[in-house]
């Protein structure tokens, strides 16, 4: 069993096999040796969004890591669709605020595949919409000018559809 | 956090599962999606991302608008064959065909699509005209009981692509029993209304031009112009009645014939040919 510490100070006693699928704490794991007592510090990463990122890894322990440098071909098919399995589906259904985290956080322990599955779920979430429809829907503050704006529209207008 | 605050290694993983005109809406946000989605690496990276067949690139000496106009374009030309967002579904393009095609007419024989909207579809028994723009049937055609149309692939709409001009459809009539055929004809005006024009005492037709057409009776040929239905006929002499085929040429008809009615269908038969003027109101022969 591994010890995890989060930003918040709250320690997680997990299996190596599950903490592993982060290649970060894989890495560490393999420099510090087997019998390290240390709790690993996550100084990115608070309590609750670990608990989240755990729970993906425990429900996908034992499934193959991709490569460090993966085939590419491979590479190319697995970016191509925006599909998601059900459970990924299911677990990434959380709050924005959520959703970002755990974005940041499989970035910084590098857990490809929930980088992937988070990535994915913002790009479903923008498609197909106008902007105005993504500004309300992230939140976003349209700090343009008004002359910008006509700017960027009229730079953009061989691009609308006809 | 917010979605502008991602750092960029994260957005560009993003955007590469969007397509090009989302990320033409994300430019249109905000200042920071503004720049990011105005970065070369973004490009580049959609770029050798892309699922469709691309140009080779990115080359370092195509601009960023550049990159955004080829992948923009591959973008729309897989839209019009796989509507992605529809994927696995009919479009309703393709169900209005089904629905029209599974109960409208009987035995149809002939389908064409006329200046990508006058769906006609033809059968031995009529044929109908479907608006498909509009949605809606414009025209249906019941042909008498002892009647059968047929349809030539050198038939359909005739003359006339202009916009503000009548179109016709030409199908040939067979009466039950009869030997001959005669020619009939829709007319459709531009405001989309059809209706058919009986050429019921017209004879054989030979072949259809795009201004006219050459029919047999039987004293001889007459050309028959067909947006006025003016018959102008040749003199009775000078063509053979029999084992006749017209070429249309721009002003001109070609006629061809033999007189040997055993080897007409044979390439070296002794072919005659004719000019015809067509240009002009009444039709003249000029001999080769």
């Amino acid at each position: 069993m591994i010890v995890v510490k989060t930003s918040d100070n709250e320690t997680f006693t997990v299996d190596r096999e599950v903490v592993e699928r982060s290649v970060l704490i894989k890495n560490m794991l393999d420099d510090i040796g087997e019998n390290s007592e240390q709790a690993i510090p996550l100084p990115n990463v608070n309590s609750s969004v670990l608990k989240k990122v755990l729970e993906y890894c425990e429900h996908h322990r034992g499934e193959p890591l991709p490569a460090a440098d993966a085939d590419t071909s491979q590479e190319d098919t697995r970016k191509r669709s925006t599909d998601i399995s059900e459970w990924d589906q299911k677990f990434i259904t959380v709050d924005q605020e959520m959703l970002f985290e755990i974005i940041l956080a499989a970035n910084y322990l590098d857990i490809k595949s929930l980088l992937d599955v988070g990535c994915k779920t913002v790009a479903n979430m923008i498609k197909g919409k106008t902007p105005e429809e993504i500004r309300k829907l992230f939140n976003i503050v349209n700090d343009f000018t008004p002359e910008e704006e006509a700017q960027i529209k009229k730079e953009n207008e061989w691009a609308e559809d006809r | 956090m917010l979605l502008q605050d991602l750092p960029n290694d994260i957005l560009l993983d993003t955007l590469i599962y969007l397509e090009p005109t989302d990320i033409f809406s994300l430019r249109k946000t905000c200042r920071r999606l503004q720049a990011f989605t105005s970065e070369r690496e973004v490009w580049t990276n959609i770029y050798t991302n892309c699922l469709f067949f691309l140009p080779p690139g990115p080359l370092f000496t195509q601009s960023v608008p550049n990159l955004e106009r080829i992948i923009l374009r591959v973008y729309r030309l897989h839209a019009i064959w796989v509507n992605s967002s529809n994927l696995g579904k009919p479009s309703s393009v393709f169900l209005t065909f089904r629905h029209i095609l599974s109960s409208k007419i009987r035995d149809a024989a002939f389908l064409r699509i006329y200046r990508s909207r006058y769906l006609v579809i033809g059968g031995a028994y009529g044929f109908l005209i479907y608006d498909l723009q509009a949605n809606c049937e414009i025209f249906r055609h019941k042909g008498k009981p002892d009647e059968r149309l047929f349809w030539l692939h050198s038939f359909g709409f005739r003359m006339v692509d202009h916009d503000n001009k009548d179109s016709f459809i030409l199908f040939g009539k067979m009466r039950k029993g009869a030997q001959t055929s005669s020619l009939a004809m829709c007319k459709l005006n531009p405001l989309g209304h059809a209706f058919i024009v009986d050429t019921a005492n017209m004879p054989t037709f030979i072949s259809v031009g795009s201004e006219f057409c050459v029919l047999r009776n039987g004293s001889g040929h007459s050309l028959l112009h067909i947006s006025t239905q003016k018959a102008y006929p040749f003199a009775s002499t000078a063509v053979p009645s029999l084992n006749t085929r017209a070429i249309f040429l721009p002003g001109h008809v070609l006629l061809s014939y033999t007189l040997d009615p055993t080897r007409s269908r044979y390439i070296s038969a002794p072919y005659t040919l004719l000019f015809i003027r067509a240009s002009h109101p009444r039709a003249y022969l000029d001999f080769l």
